[in-house]
């Protein structure tokens, strides 16, 4: 029995013995063949020259709203996570001075309970600026990083139960910090920690 | 020796492994090879311009956003050709110019007498009679008789049976005979 049409076009190894031996599917596949160079011969359009140009544009605006996106993302976890970080504090020197009173100085602890709060009040205003910094990957990160290790330094003290003193003179160095970025922008050259 | 076109054309691993690297001069290289192929296949499908442009710029980008994905597992060009057809697909039927039958018209028939004899060697414009045929069927022939996808390929982009392919193919085939041989006959009175 010959080949039908669809056999021709996709040929498979029980065909080949049939078309070796029929001179008529021998030559169908031939126009078959035919037929498929005609197709292969289309003419050819080119695209116009500046399209590399357009499409490096385009990917690379893709690629800055990518990393803007995951940006906006760190921003809301380490805004989050510093206001929790600050109340938890606060918390922590309220209730042992509610329940030993007698053993510190009440101005000591207040003055520390100030400190806190100014701290995260600066932090706040670090964190609306950024529109400014989020353009500013690089710096912003390494503010990020600088304190998270001036916030590690605070929570050892705190953890440690080291005295008022130490714990106000790591949360003063914070201040500084965060003051000193906010008048001038670039502390990153003159912080020590 | 025949100089090879399109797909055919072979690119270095080492120009793969610097834009796998994010090298944009590799990427550039990649592009200038094989976007006037890839406009080309979108064009042929979509009949369209600017949705042609369009398919070879995401195309392209997903190539870039996957290429550190390429495990060297087939040709470069083959894999680069599939995103290219991937996208032309999935934007055709985004667009909703594609029109698919229904699983149970692919009722296969048999013929033996599309290729009894080379119906196009008389064709005027081969590109004009493509043209007329319908997305769906335009698309099987080319990503079938110009490209080298089996109907199980086609089938599995289309999430269809094989049956589909095979039949949507030998009716496109079955309208451009008929188209062929009227063109003929329409340049046979003019003469």
């Amino acid at each position: 029995m010959h080949l039908n049409d669809n056999q021709l076009l996709e040929r498979d190894v029980s065909n080949e013995l049939h078309l070796s031996q029929c001179k008529s599917c021998q030559l169908r596949a031939a126009n078959v063949i035919k037929i498929r160079d005609k197709l292969n011969q289309l003419p050819s359009e080119s695209l116009t020259s500046d399209s590399w140009e357009k499409l490096k544009y385009t990917y690379q605006l893709r690629n800055d709203e990518i990393k803007q996106a995951k940006n906006k993302k760190q921003i809301k976890i380490w805004k989050f996570s510093t206001a929790a970080l600050a109340a938890s504090f606060i918390l922590a020197i309220i209730i042992p001075k509610i329940l030993v009173t007698d053993r510190f100085s009440t101005n000591q602890y207040r003055e520390l309970t100030l400190l806190i709060e100014q701290n995260n009040l600066l932090q706040q205003q670090l964190i609306k600026l950024k529109p400014e910094i989020a353009t500013e990957t690089v710096k912003f990160n390494l503010i990020r990083y600088q304190l998270s290790i001036l916030d590690q330094d605070i929570n050892r003290a705190h953890v440690q139960q080291l005295s008022i003193k130490e714990k106000t003179e790591r949360w003063q160095k914070k201040q500084d910090f965060l003051k000193q970025w906010l008048i001038n922008k670039t502390p990153m050259n003159t912080l020590h920690i | 020796m025949t100089e090879l076109k399109g797909f055919q054309q072979p690119i270095s691993e080492d120009v793969i492994q610097l834009a796998q690297m994010g090298n944009m001069l590799a990427f550039e290289k990649i592009y200038h090879k094989y976007s006037d192929a890839s406009y080309n296949l979108a064009l042929r499908i979509t009949n369209n311009d600017t949705l042609a442009q369009d398919i070879v710029q995401e195309a392209f980008i997903k190539v870039m956003n996957k290429i550190v994905d390429f495990r060297y597992q087939g040709s470069f060009a083959g894999w680069l050709r599939r995103i290219v057809v991937y996208e032309t697909i999935n934007r055709i039927k985004f667009e909703s110019k594609l029109h698919l039958v229904s699983e149970n018209e692919f009722l296969e028939t048999k013929s033996h007498d599309l290729f009894d004899y080379e119906w196009l060697d008389a064709c005027v414009d081969l590109n004009v009679l493509l043209k007329q045929l319908s997305i769906t069927s335009r698309t099987v022939l080319l990503l079938h008789e110009v490209e080298g996808y089996k109907h199980k390929e086609i089938a599995a982009l289309y999430g269809k049976s094989e049956s589909f392919s095979k039949i949507t193919l030998s009716r496109a085939y079955t309208s451009l005979q008929r188209m062929a041989l009227k063109q003929e006959q329409r340049h046979a009175f003019k003469r």
